[in-house]
């Protein structure tokens, strides 16, 4: 397992077809999470509409993360499992459960996050991990876009480590 | 983060309109006051968003709550050429009706 980079807070990781990122739970990593989330979609055939929102659910979450709970850090991963692209981002305590979810009156102007992931992502499943919360999101390509990656078969959750280390 | 670029500008482009180009996310902070100083009888305030590269629901957080303040003040708050990614998270919180967005001049 070789660390590709640790630059703007950002520790990233690539190992068997997956892409791994632990940042502190701060804003100013945001970006940066973004930028390597579409790099990583880039280099392996991801289409244009597929990163867009691969990118926006990543920034979503992450942003979860921040706002709503006492984790110091981010952890990402995200790796390809054939025509899907699997997104898992911990640690994401204080998630509502997806059954039942509406939108928020509009004289609040936050809650939207989940929506928004739940909008543009195939499947959003919530797993409770003895160290945490991980969301794990699936977003297919469209039939004859993907480009299976033998080797991208994503993990159980249960091998997603939750850095709670700080 | 050292160095932290900036993510968002917000150049005055006439009376009461406003450019934004660059993210707009948990990071990123609009100048409410000053985009909500009445110094024209323009009834308007428009924000071009054509140069936004991208937008989360924290993005949409702001331009909720300058619309807000925006419609306590008597104006009305007005998107203009909202990029791709602008217009996707409008249609996907279902906002794409409350805000009054104007293509491209």
């Amino acid at each position: 397992m070789a660390i590709v980079s640790s630059s703007d807070d950002v520790r990233v990781v690539e190992h068997a077809g997956q892409l791994s990122l632990t940042a502190p739970a701060a804003s100013g990593v945001l970006s940066p999470i973004r930028r390597w989330v579409r790099g990583f979609m880039h280099d392996r055939g991801g289409s244009p509409e597929a990163i867009d929102d691969v990118e926006l659910a990543a920034s979503e979450l992450a942003t979860n993360v921040i706002r709503h709970t006492a984790s110091p850090s981010i952890s990402l991963r995200l790796g390809r499992a054939g025509d899907a692209w699997v997104l898992d981002v911990a640690d994401a305590e204080g998630v509502p459960p997806l059954d039942g979810i509406s939108p928020p009156p509009l004289s609040d102007p936050t809650g939207r996050g989940l929506i928004v992931v739940t909008s543009i992502m195939d499947e959003v499943r919530v797993v409770e991990l003895a160290g945490g919360i991980v969301v794990r999101c699936v977003r297919r390509e469209p039939s004859g876009v993907a480009e299976g990656v033998g080797d991208a078969a994503i993990n159980a959750p249960s091998t997603f480590g939750v850095d709670r280390s700080g | 983060m050292p160095d932290d670029p900036v993510r968002l500008s917000v150049t005055r482009n006439g009376p009461r309109s406003f450019e934004l180009i660059g993210e707009l996310d948990a990071h990123s902070s609009l100048p409410l006051d000053e985009l909500l100083a009445p110094e024209s009888a323009t009834q308007h305030i428009t924000l071009d968003m054509a140069k936004v590269e991208f937008m989360d629901s924290s993005g949409l957080r702001m331009l909720l709550e300058l619309r807000t303040r925006a419609t306590e003040a008597g104006t009305q708050l007005v998107l203009r050429a909202p990029s791709r990614q602008v217009a996707r998270v409008l249609q996907v919180s279902g906002l794409d009706d409350v805000f009054q967005v104007v293509p491209t001049q």
